[in-house]
């Protein structure tokens, strides 16, 4: 499937234009349709992960989840990754509307917000390990360090690609005839974060 | 000569400067009330935890229920709404739930199998030996 772009046409990349049909057999371009499917792949992952710490997340040695847990400090986490959605949206829908203050100043908050979630997570990691639950203490911690582990690393990844977001409009590089990339950018911000809304109930909340 | 598509202040955004959108997108208004409806579901999900005894006490069916009804509205708030589900092409829909659904059909059949769910209530069996 052939996908039409604004530099194939020679269109100014400055110039407030609309998006232009995609010419695929679906009408939506290959990068979104694309990242749609890795995130329907990435279910599978995060829902493997789940099922092995369920299936192990009592240990036979070392702490325990209900001695370690700071469910307070995780909670106001969980607010935090979930207002970044929030920023996360409204800076698409800036772009959307050709404002790029707007945008920047969005995805700055949902970055500075991404940051503080892997900073407590950092801060939580370093607390039980002082506790005494190390990566290999229990199968419950290595469930628990791998599963929370890899979804700190997605949302790195994620405050990556914001900063580059970032700079690229800061040196006039996305117009918003190119919302389209901020849009899927957002559509894996919004997927960490509701992988996390799974880990808080499944991992934290319930015994 | 290019049309001007901005759409500055708080209008819906046409679908002429979406991709794949078959619905224009909403007022920010709509994300703001979205966002304050997931932090007061957080908030229950937090309370929820902090009296178990109203819910039947931690690890109770209801409690577990609750919880997961809870955690299920809010994931699927955020993919209908913050990820544009509700207006976008439906193709984009399938792929997604492809995936989720595919990841809750096998994964179920692999914790029924390791008997685990008896485990989430207090009642199960340890399946699996070692530390």
């Amino acid at each position: 499937m052939a996908d039409t772009t604004v530099h194939e046409v020679g269109l100014d990349a400055a110039a407030p234009v609309a998006h232009l049909d995609h010419d695929t057999n679906t009408g939506i371009s290959n990068t979104k349709l694309g990242m749609w499917l890795f995130l329907g792949s990435e279910c599978l992952l995060f829902g493997g992960l789940i099922t092995t710490y369920l299936i192990y997340k009592t240990p036979l040695s070392g702490p325990t989840p209900e001695q370690i847990f700071d469910i307070p400090f995780t909670s106001a986490s969980s607010f935090v990754l979930l207002m970044s959605s929030l920023t996360m949206v409204l800076a698409v829908s800036a772009i959307e509307r050709g404002d790029h203050h707007r945008l920047r100043v969005w995805l700055a908050a949902t970055a500075i917000l991404g940051s503080t979630f892997v900073a407590g997570q950092l801060y939580e990691f370093t607390a039980f390990y002082r506790e005494g639950l190390g990566f290999t203490t229990s199968r419950f911690s290595s469930a628990f360090y791998t599963l929370t582990g890899f979804h700190g690393v997605h949302v790195t990844i994620g405050i990556l690609m914001l900063v580059s977001l970032l700079l690229w409009s800061l040196r006039g590089k996305l117009p918003e005839h190119r919302s389209e990339t901020v849009e899927v950018v957002g559509l894996y911000w919004h997927f960490v974060d509701i992988v996390w809304i799974l880990i808080f109930a499944v991992v934290y909340l319930i015994p | 000569m290019a049309t001007d598509t901005r759409h500055f202040g708080d209008s819906p955004v046409d679908t002429d400067v979406l991709d794949g959108a078959a619905e224009p997108y909403p007022r920010n208004r709509l994300y703001v009330k979205i966002a304050i409806a997931l932090a007061i579901i957080t908030a229950a999900e937090v309370a929820v935890h902090v009296f178990p005894d109203a819910f039947g006490g931690a690890g109770s069916m209801p409690y577990v229920i609750s919880l997961l009804a809870m955690m299920a509205l809010k994931f699927f708030a955020v993919a209908y709404w913050f990820m544009h589900l509700k207006w976008d092409n439906k193709i984009l829909t399938w792929a997604f739930y492809t995936g989720v659904i595919l990841a809750v059909a096998v994964y179920v059949a692999v914790l029924t199998v390791m008997q685990v769910w008896g485990g989430m209530t207090g009642v199960g069996v340890d399946p699996l030996g070692g530390t």
